[in-house]
Formats: structure tokens, sequence, C-alpha cells
């Protein structure tokens, strides 16, 4: 891989120190725009400004401040918070080793794929495989830019990849939120009916099937733009549609037209309803 | 009724700039049903009566609304008309006029319009927007840079209506005829709209108003058909008749099917018919085409009723027809499509 290891450490559990590397293993594809001026598209900047004297502030005379209540606040310095840090260790501590099936999806947050350094590939394989071999996955606790990290290990085709994890206290329990039902029992008939709807529409998970539909649009409009082309937003309504509407009008004006032909004298004297009214108001 | 419900900002705004509110909403003026023509034309202008949902567009010159004639905000229903503010830029304006669609022969169809009127999901929307365009016709003007108009004799706000420039890809100024009642008529009849409306020229615009000033004139077709079948009127009373299956024959004494009609009993026509629905009951349907009718009973092609109906859909299936009454002068074999 040729981006670069994000952490370097060692993954230790009882007497057991692997050297690893972290890289990550999910790059986010949004795309990204910029704030220009619409005069002379020159990048904007964002400033500080104070809204007492609506001067800008720079960066060194910001400090961080806690909200006690409204308009109280408690000053905490960069020292006073770097003081309280977890102390910057190089190990990734496997505490627990659980089945993987145990850990709720929504507990996980962001993957890191760990490859071994020089003198850790034996440890490391021999880690894998037995863990593949027990099907479980190891709970851990690691220390990556000041921040206190829960993780899971997990083996992945020969490879460990480390799940960063929520807390406990950060998840949401499903019973704190509005409008989940309660567990009740369903009717027999109907719910051999839904099975066989699902059993239907079963499938192999391939997760190349599914594509950001918006991204890849917006991508398309911004290589166009690259390449001179302007861009128009097509209408929503098709030309040929308000034919449609012109085509009745049009329709009706000659068959009144045929009507008024074949009518009585009377209606003669009335004729285009546009130049009678002329000549009254007039 | 909240005839002038005004917001806050308007009255902000009106301290500034003298100029009157335009009210948030303005319940439509309704034209009442008559048999016939005025007796005289020269006194009115005459429109098409448009079959789709009333509806009156206000733009404020930030935000454009449309709203029903009962006052519900539909807005977001028919994103084809929201570039229509747009067009006025920062003159305020409130229109008034009839959202349609048209069918394959570019007729006002309001059973197509159905499958929009009702679809308030965006998705579902942007979808149908293809597959159901729809068009707001325009037949008056109520508002405009900060003016009333609804005050104004019709002739002098058709006038303001005629200056504006009204022809988008989803909307246009609907046609108005002074004192061409027949003619009008003759063409709507010809293009099977629904019928015609006939507006005093000196009269003002009466919000909510069902006015005489206003005069519509529904088209009826009319004609005989043979009584083939029958539907059981739903719920409890199930010997009343609910609908009558009607046919007529072809050169082949085939009889086929024209559809029902399910209104225009009264008390002596539902004790009659339901009797007769019985002791003219056959098992096997009379007719040579599938019946697609959920419940529907057969009987002895014998008795032809008379209906009036606004137009043949397609197939010849007919469309809000009503009974007016059973023909005994007529022979059921004489029925033959005109």
């Amino acid at each position: 891989m040729a981006s670069r290891s994000i952490w370097t450490g060692s993954i230790t559990f009882g007497l057991v120190n692997i050297p690893v590397k972290l890289f990550v293993a999910v790059r986010e594809k949004n795309i990204q725009f910029h704030m220009l001026h619409d005069q002379d598209h020159v990048r904007l900047q964002r400033k500080m400004i104070c809204p007492a004297d609506g001067k800008e502030v720079h960066s060194e005379h910001v400090v961080k401040g806690y909200e006690l209540s409204p308009g109280q606040y408690v000053v905490v310095r960069e020292a006073e918070l770097e003081a309280a840090a977890p102390k910057k260790s190089k190990t990734i501590e496997i505490e627990d080793f659980v089945d993987l099936g145990q850990i709720d999806p929504v507990y996980f947050d962001r993957p890191y794929y760990v490859v071994p350094q020089e003198q850790g590939v034996k440890a490391y394989r021999l880690l894998v495989e037995s863990m593949e071999k027990s099907k479980k996955v190891g709970v851990a606790r690691f220390v990556m830019r000041n921040k206190e990290y829960l993780c899971a290990l997990r083996p992945q085709e020969g490879a460990l990849v480390l799940e960063t994890m929520h807390f406990n206290d950060e998840v949401i329990p499903v019973d704190q939120v509005d409008g989940v039902p309660h567990k009740a029992k369903s009717d027999e008939r109907e719910l051999k009916m839904a099975s066989q709807l699902i059993e239907s529409l079963s499938t192999k998970f391939k997760p190349e099937k599914y594509h950001d539909t918006y991204r890849e649009a917006v991508q398309e409009i911004i290589e166009k733009k690259a390449e001179g082309e302007k861009i128009v937003t097509p209408p929503d309504v098709e030309v040929k549609k308000k034919g449609g509407a012109t085509n009745l009008m049009a329709a009706l004006e000659a068959s009144l037209a045929k009507a008024k032909g074949s009518a009585r004298a009377p209606a003669a004297a009335h004729t285009a309803a546009r130049t009678t009214r002329r000549r009254r108001s007039a | 009724m909240k005839l002038l419900q005004t917001s806050n900002t308007q009255k902000r705004r009106r301290t500034v700039t003298a100029r009157q509110e335009m009210p948030l909403l303005l319940p439509p003026m309704l034209a009442v049903l008559s048999q016939r023509l005025p007796v005289k034309p020269a006194d009115y202008a005459f429109e098409y009566k448009w079959d789709g949902v009333r509806a009156i567009c206000r733009w404020d010159g930030r935000q454009f609304s449309l709203q029903s004639r009962n006052q519900l905000d539909i807005t977001n229903r028919y994103p084809e008309l929201w570039p229509l503010g747009d067009v006025f830029g920062s003159r305020p304006v409130m229109l008034d006029g009839e959202v349609i669609a048209l069918d394959e022969k570019e007729r006002p169809s309001f059973s197509r319009l159905q499958r929009r009127m009702h679809v308030r999901d965006m998705t579902a929307v942007r979808r149908l927007m293809s597959e159901v365009p729809i068009f707001f016709v325009i037949f008056d003007v109520l508002w405009l840079d900060g003016q009333s108009l609804i005050e104004l004799p019709w002739i002098q706000r058709r006038d303001r209506l005629e200056e504006l420039e009204l022809s988008g890809p989803a909307w246009l100024r609907s046609p108005a005829h002074i004192g061409e009642g027949e003619g009008v008529l003759a063409a709507a009849r010809q293009m099977e709209l629904e019928g015609v409306v006939a507006k005093r020229l000196d009269s003002p615009y009466r919000p909510g108003l069902r006015s005489p000033d206003w005069l519509k004139v529904k088209i009826v077709a009319d004609d005989e058909f043979v009584i083939g079948g029958w539907v059981p009127e739903a719920g409890t009373r199930t010997n009343r008749v609910g609908s009558l299956l009607l046919g007529y024959y072809d050169e082949l004494k085939q009889l086929h099917f024209a559809g029902g009609v399910g209104t225009g009993f009264n008390d002596d026509d539902h004790k009659r018919l339901s009797r007769l629905m019985r002791s003219l009951a056959q098992s096997t349907s009379p007719f040579a085409d599938r019946v697609p009718k959920v419940g529907a009973l057969f009987v002895k092609p014998q008795l032809v009723a008379q209906v009036e109906y606004r137009r043949k859909g397609p197939e010849g299936i007919l469309q809000q027809a009503a009974f007016k009454g059973l023909r005994t002068d007529k022979d059921p074999d004489e029925i033959e499509l005109a």
C-alpha cells in the first residue's frame, strides 16, 4: 500500500508483543468544494470577528471556554488539557477476547488495517491464525492523537483489522428512542408471508453493486465543466409537453372559428373578444 | 372564514412602503350552475370550463405558493409551476386558474390529474412529472404590484391579465370571448370539454362566494342504453341498486359494455329497479365483452335506460353518467351505437 501509516506501536497481550503499524482502511470520497467570491472567483478566507468591536481576532488570542450557564464560561488552557490527556502509549493492549457476533455493529466507528513491522511478522501470523481458529476478536485500548480509543481487533483474510469503537455511554439504548414498537407476537400466517418475501429477495451481499450516484453525478458535472462544456440544468418540463396545452388552445380556437362561421348572424357582431374590448375601452 | 390573513413581515413592510397588504390566502370565487347560456350574451365573457383542480397562485416577490380551493397549500405537488414566480420577479401577484392534465388526445382529463393531485411525496412527484405533466390555465388576476384588483370589473381585470406575459412551459392564459356563448359552447362540445363559464363583464371578483355573476353551463350527452346487469349498493342494504351496467348492440347484435351508471336514482327508481333486477336475473352475462365490475349481477337485457353523461372515455365507457329514467317505449333491440 502506498499510503503512509498513521500510527506505529505494538499489540500486547499477556507476554506477547507484536510491533505493528496502522493504515486507514476507509477513504471517504466526498467531493470537496471551496468557497469563492462570485464576482472574481477568489477563494474566500474565514476570519474570527469579535462581535463587541467588529475587529478580527487572531488565533493567538483565541482560547477555549466551556459554557457553564448562558454567558458564563470557564476558560480551559491548552496546557491544562494536555495534562489531562492520556499518556502517550505505543501499545494496543488486548484486554479480552470475545465472539465477534457479540459486538453489535452499532459500536463500530472506523476501521484501520494493522500491518506487522519487520520483526513482528511471525508473531502477527500466529495471532491472526489462532484468532481465525477460535473465531474470537480482541477487545483492546490504545491512544492515538491524544485520545484513548476502545477498539476491536478482528482477523480478515489473513490480516488484522482494528475497528475503533464507541464507548458504551456514547451509544443511545434503543429503548430511549420514541416510536420503537414493543415486542409482540405477530400473526403466524403474516409472519410466514413476510418470511417468504424476505426469502425471495435474499441474495449475496455484493458491495460493488451499490454506488454513490449523487457523487457520480456531481463528478460528471465537474468533469464536463473542466472540459469547457457549459452546464445547464435540464428543464423539468420538456417543451413537447407544452405543446399539449397550446395544441389544445389552437384546436379550440379553430373549433370556435368554425362554429362562428356556421352560427347565426348576431354572433358575428362580437368577433374576437380582444378587438371588441379594445374598442369599448378606447 | 379567514379571508385576509397577513404575515408579520408584510405588516412591517407596509409601514415602510404604504402598499396594500397582499392576502396570504384568497378563497376562489365560484360559479352557479346554469342549465343554459345567459339570455344577453353581450354582457358576458365566455370561457372554457377546465376539468381540473382550482388553484390560486401567489408570488410575493420571493416566495411562490399555490393554494387549493379549500385553502390547502398544494405548492409542492406541482413543481412545474414554481418557475412562474421568476416570470414576475419583484412584482407581487395573485393569479386564479385551474391545474389540468391532458389525456393522450390532448384533452383535459380529470382522471389523469387524479394521479398527480394527491401526491405529496417529492420523490414521487418528481417521477410523475414526466409521466403526467400538468398545466396551469390562468383566467384571472386578483393582485398585482401591491394593488388589489378584486374590486375591478371582470373586463378590467382581463385587460391586466392580458398585459402579463403568461406563456410558459407549464402555464398559459385561458381564452375568453365576449358575447360568444354559442360559439364557445360549440367548441367546448366538439373538444369534449366539461362546459363553459359565463362571467359578467362588470362583475367584481368575490372571494369565496358562489355568485350568479359567474354561470357554469355543463355539456352533457344524452342517450339510451340497454341494462344488462347491476351492482348492489355497498354496505348493508344490499338489495338496493348501486349501479346499473349499460350496453348497446352492434350490427352483429352483440351487446357491448358501455360502463355503469351509479347516480341519479330517486327513491322510486330504487324500489322499481331493485324489483326489476331481481325478476329479470340470469346467471350468465348478456355482454359480449368482459365486465370489469366486482360483484356484478346480470339480468336479461330487456330494459332501456335514459342516461346523461359527460363523454365517452376509452373503449366507449361512459364518464360521469347519471340515470334519467327507464324508457318503456323503447325496444332494447333498437339500442345501437349512433
